[in-house]
Parts: structure tokens; sequence; C-alpha cells
């Protein structure tokens, strides 16, 4: 049973609101996206056929009560395959179709200042830094960064 | 008649009563309608014998060719003796297929439609207990079918309404919805039956040159009919409704269900009615008659039925008096005992509420 | 911080052994006005664009596709243009990525563009076929020696199709294939048709049917979405092989073969059956057929996997491709990825790692490489 860690992989500043990225961490790669003030993260792998799930567009919800009924809500975000064009709500990385059964692999992403990374102690606290490692750029203490919770 | 050694109770969802000519149905329409077709020496319709060429070996079996000349299927007496008495066969569907779809006059084709529709039940329902019937309607104006359903829907004999199963909008189309919701305040069936007479070629590609060609590969007009039906949402406008493929075979339903609920995952924000897989709209909403299967072997059928899902979805019938090259005791080899009571009479009896 | 561009694949591994991948089904795609299709047209052609434009009869268009060029989100060229239309980027993101030995490439946006009548003059169909055809051979075959392409031709005008099979032949051997609409005006079987087959015959490649646009959709009109098209497209399979097989195409041209791409392969053995039973009561109407048409189906047929198939049990995949290989056509499926279409399968994910070993290389690679003479 392999342990979970948390990985330092951008600047909270370096997506803006309504964009994404795409960052390789411990081998996989996740999707980010800052939607509404707040950060989602799912695997950039689809469930289906492994397709390049976050790459896909973003789109409102629609549903129908029947055969010329159109409902649609631009709040409920749904990311969608590129590839197969299955939705998947992208709070929770259900899929429209299953929400049970069904699901992209939600990460937890979580927004850290620097301040308290900086004044952590990796080893006790399993913490990680990702891409964005001290050796590169150094942790400044005043931002805001973006913390992945993943398998080693 | 063959029943493969099946002993128990036999419902038969297709037979067919066919129109012996144009006279017997002239008593049941108003007097102009003597007068018109006398002044043209007009025979009939001619659709009947485009998809059931009158003496091919599929269009009736042998020992259904009455020897002396009459029109097979033409008489309750020869169904009696051909299928109702010959086996334990409880209720029977009477299907009459004449191509009435095939008249563009209106009136006419309404007349007609209307005619046999009293023929089947002064000369059939009237006189077998046996008898149930699906009744016809001029299947190229929905608004003429609703006034026909209207009409005579409400005899307890009818049990389905026969669609030909070549239009020239595909059965799923919203213009046909208005009749499926008459149909089903009637706890009538739509039953999509071979035949038809669309305005271009009954298939994408032009028209077959061969008869056995077009046979075999008729199939696929079934398939865009099931596929429409659920793609515009049939089901969702009109929950009630029931749809029965007859002459259509199912040895495809599996894998046609499979491609639908793979598209559907990934197109379903264009058609958002669709609110569950295909498949199992397939298995809540539709049934589909036995003759033909044109199956494999047991084994293959038996892989077939468990892909279906359920035995409850096919009908037995012997499409009489038609030929199809089937082996019934294969079907009934690669069911258990439950399976094959509900295919020989279960399913239809509660399908049709019967 | 960037997003990572083009997917990258895994090489197929098995054990310490590469499984090789052949691509049966890609997508090339040009605009009539692209800078380097455009001058391969005749002036007066190129002028006729200008003044009416490529005037569609295909139905197909009429029914919006999901995604931008019915194409997967990330498949746009870097550079600029249209999914498909970049050939280094295709090999970027396909040949490479996938580590493939070879892709054919079925142009199919232009199989109507060169179908020889109607919306179009006649002649400039020809010169559309002539500049599509020049147009792979240019700037993908000449690029990549990956690559393999079949042939546009006007099939509606057979005479002309065969001048045209013949001299890309001339040009290349790595035209490997004709391609055509899997609809014709007249079923494909029909006699009219025959000199092309002929002329594939004794060249010794296959005549290919791929889903496209075209001019009638079904017996009973036309489908209001794309999910009902899409999930029609195997509808126009049970037509062809029926043609092909009554009228004795497989009597009178023994050594043609027949691919089926983008048109599915489950229905392959539940028609047999219904083909063999027709044939059994119908036999007196066709007496010139020499054999069931089973046999026909065994010896001329090939199919292509994309969309691979999904069973409602994933487990029963094994069993449909069991029936499928047992009835004789073990060489016969050929794995196609569809790029750069949405409904794109990936060899490594498309094609389950649960088959057999020696299915999924027959089906990868071996398969096609003994239909296309493509050494692996």
């Amino acid at each position: 049973m392999s342990a979970m860690a948390r990985y330092v992989v951008a600047r909270a500043t370096d997506i803006p609101e309504g964009e994404r990225a795409i960052v390789e961490v411990a081998g996989r790669e996740v999707g980010i996206f800052h939607l509404d003030g707040e950060f989602h993260a799912l695997l950039h792998r689809c469930p289906h056929l492994g397709g390049p799930l976050c790459l896909g567009p973003v789109v409102g919800l629609i549903e129908s009560a029947g055969p010329g009924d159109l409902r649609f809500d631009p709040e409920r975000k749904f990311l969608t395959c590129p590839w197969h064009g299955w939705e998947f709500d992208l709070r929770t990385g259900q899929s429209y179709f299953d929400p049970q059964r069904v699901r992209a692999r939600r990460v937890p992403v979580a927004v850290e200042h620097g301040q308290a990374i900086a004044a952590a102690d990796d080893d006790e606290n399993g913490r990680r830094q990702g891409p964005y490692v001290a050796e590169v750029i150094p942790i400044a203490v005043e931002e805001d960064y973006l913390v992945l919770t993943m398998r080693r | 008649m063959s029943l493969a050694g099946f002993s128990g109770a036999v419902i038969d969802c297709d037979v067919h009563a066919n129109v012996p000519s144009l006279e017997t149905l002239l008593p049941y329409m108003a007097p102009v309608w003597t007068q018109w077709t006398r002044e043209r020496a007009w025979k009939g319709p001619l659709g009947v014998a485009t998809v059931y060429p009158p003496n091919a070996p599929t269009t009736a079996r042998a020992e259904w060719r009455p020897d002396d000349g009459r029109v097979p299927a033409s008489e309750l007496a020869l169904l009696r003796e051909h299928v109702l008495d010959a086996g334990n066969v409880e209720r029977a569907i009477v299907n009459c297929y004449y191509g009435v779809d095939s008249v563009r006059h209106p009136d006419l084709g309404n007349a007609l439609a209307s005619a046999i529709n009293d023929w089947l039940i002064a000369e059939w329902l009237d006189k077998d207990e046996r008898l149930a019937a699906s009744l016809v309607v001029p299947a190229r104006d929905p608004n003429a079918a609703i006034r026909e359903i209207e009409r005579v829907g409400d005899h307890p004999g009818f049990v389905q309404v026969l669609l030909p199963v070549r239009s020239d909008r595909l059965y799923g189309s919203r213009i046909w919805h208005p009749m499926y919701a008459a149909m089903a305040a009637r706890g009538l069936v739509a039953g999509i039956h071979w035949g038809g007479t669309p305005e271009g070629a009954p298939s994408p590609s032009g028209w077959p040159s061969w008869y056995a060609e077009e046979y075999a590969a008729e199939w696929q007009v079934y398939m865009a009919q099931l596929t429409s039906l659920i793609a515009e949402g049939t089901f969702q406008a009109v929950p009630e409704l029931r749809v029965s493929f007859l002459e259509s075979g199912f040895t495809w339903v599996p894998i046609w269900g499979w491609r639908m609920n793979k598209e559907w995952k990934g197109l379903r924000r264009e058609v958002p009615w669709i609110d569950r897989p295909p498949l199992d709209i397939v298995r809540d909403h539709m049934r589909f008659s036995i003759a033909p299967t044109h199956g494999g072997s047991a084994d293959d059928l038996a892989t077939v039925l468990r892909w279906l899902g359920t035995d409850e979805l096919l009908l037995y019938a012997t499409d009489y008096p038609h030929l199809h090259d089937d082996d019934l005791s294969a079907l009934l080899a690669s069911l258990d005992e439950d399976g094959r009571e509900r295919l020989m009479a279960g399913n239809a009896r509660a399908w049709y509420r019967l | 911080m960037s997003v990572q561009s083009p997917a990258l694949g895994r090489v197929h591994r098995e054990g310490a052994e590469r499984l090789a991948v052949i691509d049966t089904d890609v997508h090339p795609r040009m605009t009539p006005t692209d800078p380097r299709f455009n001058p391969l047209l005749p002036q007066r052609w190129r002028d006729y664009l200008d003044l009416i434009g490529l005037r569609s009869g295909e139905l197909e268009a009429q029914v919006p596709r999901q995604r931008p060029f019915a194409s997967r989100t990330d498949a746009m060229p870097p550079g600029g243009g249209i999914p498909g239309g970049d050939p280094a980027f295709a090999a970027v993101q396909l040949l490479d990525a996938y580590d493939m030995t070879a892709a054919m490439l079925n142009n199919i946006t232009a199989v109507s563009w060169a179908r020889g009548t109607g919306n179009h003059p006649v002649e400039f169909q020809f010169a559309l076929a002539r500049a599509i055809n020049d147009w792979h051979h240019a700037y993908w075959l000449e690029a990549d020696p990956r690559w393999r392409a079949s042939i546009n031709v006007p099939w509606e005008q057979p005479a002309e199709a065969v001048r045209e099979l013949e001299r890309c032949r001339g040009l290349s051997d790595r035209f490997v294939q004709v391609l055509l609409e899997s609809r014709a005006d007249e079923p494909i079987g029909n006699p009219r048709y025959w000199p092309l087959f002929e002329a594939a015959e004794a060249l010794g490649i296959p005549i290919a049917f791929h889903v496209g646009g075209n001019r009638r959709m079904t017996a009973s009109g036309t489908p209001s979405f794309y999910f009902e098209d899409h999930c029609d497209f195997p509808l126009r399979n049970f037509n062809i092989v029926a043609s092909l097989i009554f009228e004795g195409v497989f009597d009178r041209f023994p050594g043609l073969r027949i691919a089926f791409l983008e048109q599915g392969w489950s229905w392959v053995v539940p028609y047999a059956w219904r083909l063999d039973a027709s044939w059994r009561a119908l036999r007196a109407e066709v007496a010139h057929l020499q054999r069931p048409p089973s046999e026909y189906i065994r010896e001329h047929f090939w199919f292509s996997s994309q969309p691979m198939e999904e069973p409602e049990h994933l487990e029963w995949f094994v069993e449909v491709l069991a029936m499928f290989e047992d009835f004789g056509l073990a060489d016969r499926l050929m794995y196609s990825s569809d790029y750069p279409h949405w409904d794109f399968d990936a060899p490594d994910e498309a094609v389950p790692l649960t088959l057999p070993l020696e299915s999924r290389r027959r089906i990868l690679a071996g398969n096609a490489s003994a239909l296309y003479g493509i050494p692996v």
C-alpha cells in the first residue's frame, strides 16, 4: 500500500481564473482547473480508453425531460474528454451517464501559503516539492501555492 | 407444422390474413370506390407484390399454398387448418399487409385501410375467439392514422397497429409522436412489419437487383427505425408505448444496442432526453418476433440470447404463410424450460396483455 | 508552466517483445483552398472553385458533428490549419506517439468530391480526384515512408476510375488500396462497377468501403441527430455484402479483396447466418451463385477495428472476437485508430490486453501486413 504524498506543483497565480494547466507529478499527469474561485484537479487520463482527459472542453450541463425540452445550466461545469466526449463533473470527477460507477480520478488540490510550506519539515509532513522545487525556484513565503495529494 | 417437439401453450404473434382480391374489400367501402376502381380496371395496390413476390418460395411454404388456387392465407378456414388447429395454439395475432401505404390517393388509402380493418373484424376477429389482430392505418399520414386508430382502435380484438418498416419519415420523428400517443392511450402496440414503399430506394445505396439480395439486406431498414425511435426520445415522449419488430430477426439486437450505448455515453448532450443506456430502453419498450430467426447453431443462439440479457424479448411466430429457413429446435435448445415457455407464449401474453 | 500538447502514447510492450502496430484508418484532410492543394488543380477548376465552390450534396453536412471537423479536440495542428491537415504533426501525434510501422491514409472528406456524378461538373470531379491523390503523394507519402494511401477515384464513372487507379500505382507502390464511400448510386455489385473490380484484382490491391458523406442515409429518410447517424454507420454494410455476393462478383473476380473501414465487424457472423438462410430459401432465384454466401465472406473480406466494440460486459469482448475468429476470420480484423476523429482508438487501449498475445499480434499488425504487403 503506497503512502500518500503532497506535492507543490505551481503558484496559485500561475493558473488564472478560467484557465487550466497540466502538470507532471510522480510519473503521472494531472490537470488543474481554476473555476469560480476554486481549484479542481483530475488525473489527466480518461477512464474510458486512456485519452488526454484534461485537454477537453469544459461545458455547462444540458438535461432534458423529453424531446423538445433542453435545459441548460452554465453553472454546472463538466469536463468532456477530447476524444469520445464522456462528461465528468469537474468538482467530483463523476461521469454524467453513470455517476456511481464511472468517474475520472479526482486529485485533492489545496492552496497553501508559502510561509507554511517553508516552515514545514518535509519528512515529518511527507510533503515533497514537485516541479516547483526549492532548488529551481525558491518558495516565496508571501505567495500561495497549489499542493496536490497523491500516491508516491 | 412442426413445433420441434414443444408441447406447451403457443401464441403465434405473426400470422397473415391476405386479402383475396379487391372485390373482398369493396363491400366495406363507400359505393363510389366500386365505380372508381372499375373505371380504371384497378386491381389493388402494387406494393405487396414488390415485397412479397407471389411465387417466391419465401412468400408461401409449399404446404401452405392451397391446391385449388386460392390465395395463400386468405381465409380463416386455411389459418385454422394450417396453424390454429394444427398445434396447441392458444392465440394468434393476425397481420394484414396489403400495401395500403403504396396508395397515393389519400381518400382511396383511407378507404382501403378502413375496409381492411372492418373485414378483419367481420371475417376473422368475430369468427374465432383465438384471434387478435393489428389494425391497418394509412401509414403515410400520421393524422389519417390517428383517425383510424380512433375509429376502430377500441375493438377488443385489436392489440396492435401495423406500420410497414419502410417509410418516408423515420418512425422516431416527432411527426409520429401524436400517433403513438393515440396508440398508447388505447393499449395498442406499434408493430413495425415487413413492407412499405418509400419515395426513394429502400436502402442507403440504390435498388437491389435480386430479391434474395434485398431480402437478406432488409435488416438495415429495421435497424434505422430502431435507432430513430431511441434517438428521438419517443419513449420519453410516450412512456407507455410498446413497439414490436416483426419479420426483423433479432440476432443483430445486442450488437446494435452496444453500439448505441457506446455512442450515447459521449454524444448524450445532443440527445439529452435519452436518460439511460439505449439497450435498456430496448429491453423495456421493444420485442422481436422470431420469424425469421436466421441463427446459427444452438450454441450460437444461446450466446446471442445471453448478450440480449433477458429471455423476455422474443415472441414466437410462424409468420404464416411465409417461409424462412429456420430451425426452431435450435432456438428451443438454446433456452431453458422457463425460457421456452416464455418464448412460445408467456412473453406474448404479457406484452400484448392477452 | 505549459500545457502538455500532443498526448503521449505508450509504446506497446508485451514482456520483452514489442508488438508492431499498423494503423489501417487515418484521415488526412484539406480544404480545397489549402495553399498546397489548390495549385494541384488546373486553373480552370481553381477559377470554378472561386466562382461556384464545392456545393455539397451530402446529407451528412446537414447534421452537425459533435466536434469541429468531427475530430479530437487535441488534434489541432500547432502550426495552424485543420485536424489531419498537417502531415508532420500527424506523424508526431500518431506515428511517433504509438511507434507505428505504417498507417493507411483514407481521405473520406474528399471521397465525395471525387465520386464522379452529382453536384459538381464531372470533369471537375475527375480533376479533384487527381489533385487529392497528388496531394497525398507529394505531402504525405514522399514525406514519411511509414504512410500508405488509398486512391480516391470517381467510382460512378468506372472507366475514369480505372485510369486514375493505374496512374496512382504508377506514381508509387505505396498507394495500396482503392477507396469508395460505402454508398454508391447503385448497389456496388451492379455490373456497371465491374471494370473497377477487374482493375483492382489485376493490380492485386483491395477495394475499401468507408463511411463518408453521401446523398441518402437510410431507406426511410434522414436521421435528425449525429448520435443517430453515427449509430447508423453499419447500415450500409448489409447492402454492400448482399450485392457483391448475389451479383456474383466473387465468382467473376475470385482474386478480389474487400476491406470494410469504420463499418464495424461484430455484425459479420450473424449476417453470414442470415445470408446463408436467405440463399437456401431463394436459391432458385440466384442459381448463378456457385457457393454459399458465407464462403465468400470467409474468402474476400477484411475489417478495420475502430470503433472498437464495447459489449455491455467487457468480459464478453473475448466471446465476440471468438465468434468472429472461429467463423474463419482470424486473419481479417485489423487495428485502426480513425485519427484524428473524436472516436479515436489508441492501439494500447482499444485492443484489450486480456486477449491472447497471438490475437493482438494479428490485430495490431499481422493481418494488415498480409493484406497490404507491409513488412513488420
